[in-house]
């Protein structure tokens, strides 16, 4: 192949979504008359078989090292792309790709003239741009055959036992003495009135007996070490600590139960209890006549905007199961909106109501009063709002109601794993729709109340998937990361560290360097397994000591400097 | 002493029987959604909204408001069917609008209530009379269908029939 750059430009009229507004026929004539172009050619689709063999047939034939492509977005085809250049033997870094679609054509329908203009701009930055790109290599890491799942909870339980099950070595750590998390404290499961044992204790069994786990009881987590593929993580069981190296984390630390303490008489009189108090304290639900249950407290308020998802239906289990016991009990629910969303949730809702529990609606701006003589709570008066005035309900059991709260080691967690917290504090998915059990840092996955409070049904389901996604980098083996990465130039490096706070993927990190043969000093390092070349180090270095290859100094300036 | 525990008794019972027929008729399948409310004719007829008075505040004021029936915004309703047709739950209003009078006059509650001048049955609620009274009258001879039950009217008019020897069309002396 000779040394000279041969560029072959490839026009795409992407239907009508480009041809219909930029003059394609036009572009392609001007791209002939750019430096270095061998060939220019318009498809109609530049994407379908047709297409992609007279790329590859040019690039033979023409002996092209260098590919444009100026179609619709490269967040959908680049790669298509790259890898048809793969196939007819070229580096796939040696493409580049030029966005009309998005750019040109469909935010310029009304100016086919300008769009067409810009559209040659566009193409000619890209071929300015293409002559300097270098054949590189991606890279490729290993990845270890083992997970690490956080938190023995009713999710980590799941993750793990699925991730056993597929064949991998999985770590359950634990930092309680005992397995099954808030899941033990639970009288009945909704809607079913089960014993929550009768679904956790197989699940522990299988568990405990599996030859692929190993449970690390009453285990602190201290810290974490590497990327996907190579974590090494560091624990402490029983006093002493030791390393675990994984290849993928699932967190699954859950969240806790908020404890209102100080408001509706909780605290002050013993007969006004948390659901979860009630639940564990409580072994059956005979001998309370007059219940009274309060919904909502301490959460969607101005501390806690979110709602607890599933109070609602622990509110109606306990009001079933005391009506059950107890038919003539005067069980009534203060809400101030019932939320039943979920499988079969109406049914149990409709249940209730035909239970004759009542419900009674009540204002955020007049909260229900409890109040009693010494210990015990002996009424609660509450503003009802359809009558417009307030009533007293006799009561001999409170229950208040109250939301999830994240775990309160969250922020610690967050800050050694570099994994984001959401402004309620718990921890943030890579993306709430598409990427919900994903952090963005790749290897790290999140399932259960540690993300947002889950019943036990969103809690399996979004375990499962994150188990199932946790061994897609370890049933490939190796993890392959894109070459456009950045890399630190470690001497024009002034350690302002910028680039460690700005990365959202907690890629770079402090090395030393020897500067003479006894002295050293501190830089920034980039760990290449980690960046995603989103170049927002490149962008906030002061020193310019990181370049993001794909996008270089030099590249950029050629693309503003081919003005016309 | 004696009166007073009859008295407590009979309210105790009136209360058992309004729970029954609450029962019944699927009150409690309410889920405050308001659609009762908002097809409500009342306003129509009394000229302002009372929100006392819509279905779904008599059903919560009989279920946490034992007072509530000495009140007369319950004689309202004029049991039009309006709610009970588009309530998504399948409450049935309406017929519990009618038993829950007739309980109440049973148990001697009469203060609101208008009765055949006739034989004394329940007719119609004092509100519903006053209203009728003032787009019915105008002295046209309609207000006199406001006083007697439908029995007492046939009956009256089948009497009057035979005395005038089976002739059918004539009118009352």
């Amino acid at each position: 192949m000779s040394d000279s750059t041969r560029v072959g430009v490839f026009v795409c009229h992407c239907g009508t979504n480009i041809g219909g507004i930029v003059n394609v026929p036009e572009v392609v004539e001007y791209s002939r008359t750019l430096p270095c172009v061998e060939c220019a050619e318009g498809n109609l689709y530049t994407c379908s078989e047709d297409g992609l063999s007279s790329i590859r047939n040019k690039i033979k034939e023409l002996r092209l090292n260098r590919v444009v492509v100026a179609s619709c977005t490269p967040r959908t085809h680049e790669t298509l792309f790259r890898k048809n250049c793969e196939r007819a033997g070229l580096n796939k870094y040696l493409f580049e790709f030029v966005n009309l679609r998005e750019h040109c054509s469909w935010v310029h329908m009304d100016k086919p003239l300008e769009a067409t203009m810009k559209a040659k701009d566009l193409v000619r930055m890209g071929v300015a741009k293409v002559s300097l790109l270098r054949p590189q290599e991606d890279l490729a890491t290993e990845v270890l055959q083992a997970a690490l799942v956080l938190g023995g909870g009713i999710s980590g339980l799941s993750a793990a036992l699925s991730l056993a099950n597929q064949g991998y070595q999985v770590e359950l750590v634990e930092k309680e003495q005992e397995l099954g998390g808030l899941l033990r404290f639970v009288n009945r499961v909704f809607p079913t009135h089960q014993p929550p044992t009768d679904l956790l204790n197989p699940l522990i069994d299988s568990i405990l007996n599996h030859e692929r786990i190993r449970v690390h009881l009453g285990a602190e987590f201290l810290a974490v070490k590497g990327f996907v593929g190579n974590f090494t993580i560091t624990i402490r069981e029983n006093g002493e600590s030791q390393d675990l190296n994984v290849g993928t984390i699932i967190v699954a630390v859950g969240a806790q139960v908020h404890r209102p303490a100080g408001t509706f008489g909780y605290g002050r009189f013993d007969n006004v209890l948390t659901q979860l108090d009630f639940e564990q304290r409580c072994g059956n639900y005979e001998g309370f006549d007059r219940v009274v249950i309060v919904n909502c407290v301490g959460a969607r308020n101005e501390e806690r905007s979110y709602c607890g998802r599933f109070c609602c239906i622990v509110a109606l289990k306990n009001a079933i199961l005391l009506k059950e016991a107890n038919p003539g009990a005067e069980v009534t629910i203060l809400h101030r909106d019932m939320m039943a969303v979920g499988k079969f949730y109406e049914d149990y809702y409709r249940r209730a109501l035909d239970a004759g529990i009542k419900f009674v609606r009540y204002r955020k701006d007049l909260p229900p009063r409890v109040e009693g003589a010494g210990t015990r709570a002996e009424n609660v008066k509450v503003f009802h709002t359809l009558m417009g005035k307030e009533i007293e309900l006799d009561v001999d059991l409170v229950l208040l109601t109250t939301p999830l709260v994240p775990a309160t080691d969250n922020p610690v967690l967050s800050r050694m794993m570099k994994i984001p917290l959401g402004m309620d504090g718990f921890f943030l998915e890579a993306h709430q729709k598409l990427r919900p059990v994903e952090f963005p840092g790749d290897g790290i996955f999140v399932a259960g109340c540690s993300r947002y409070p889950a019943d036990m049904s969103d809690s399996i389901g979004q375990s499962l998937a994150a188990a199932t996604k946790a061994a897609i980098p370890m049933a490939r083996g190796k993890v392959v990361s894109d070459a456009f990465i950045s890399e630190v130039d470690s001497i024009q490096c002034s350690a302002c560290g910028r680039c460690l706070d700005i990365c959202p993927f907690g890629a770079v990190d402090w090395a030393e360097v020897r500067t003479s043969d006894h002295a050293t000093r501190k830089a920034a390092k980039l760990n290449p397994a980690e960046c995603k070349g989103c170049g927002l180090c490149t962008a906030s270095c002061l020193s310019r000591a990181i370049r993001l290859s794909g996008f270089t100094d030099g590249q950029i300036f050629a693309m503003i400097g081919s003005q016309r | 002493m004696q009166t007073a525990l009859t008295k407590e008794r009979r309210a105790s019972d009136l209360r058992k029987e309004i729970q029954g027929l609450v029962a019944q008729h699927h009150l409690n399948l309410c889920l405050e959604c308001g659609k009762c409310s908002a097809v409500c004719p009342m306003v129509d007829f009394y000229g302002e909204y009372v929100h006392t008075r819509c279905t779904r505040s008599v059903v919560e004021r009989l279920c946490f408001d034992p007072d509530s029936i000495d009140d007369e915004a319950i004689w309202y309703c004029w049991a039009c069917m309006e709610c009970t047709f588009y309530c998504p739950s399948g409450v049935d209003f309406q017929n519990f609008m009618m038993g829950f009078r007739q309980l109440l006059v049973s148990h001697g509650y009469s203060e609101y209530a208008h009765f055949c001048k006739a034989c004394g049955a329940y007719l119609m609620p004092k509100k519903q009379l006053e209203y009728l009274e003032a787009t019915l009258g105008n002295g046209n001879g309609n207000q006199e269908l406001l006083y007697e039950c439908p029995n007492c009217k046939k009956g009256r008019f089948v009497f009057n029939m035979a005395r005038a020897g089976g002739v059918i069309w004539r009118n009352n002396p």
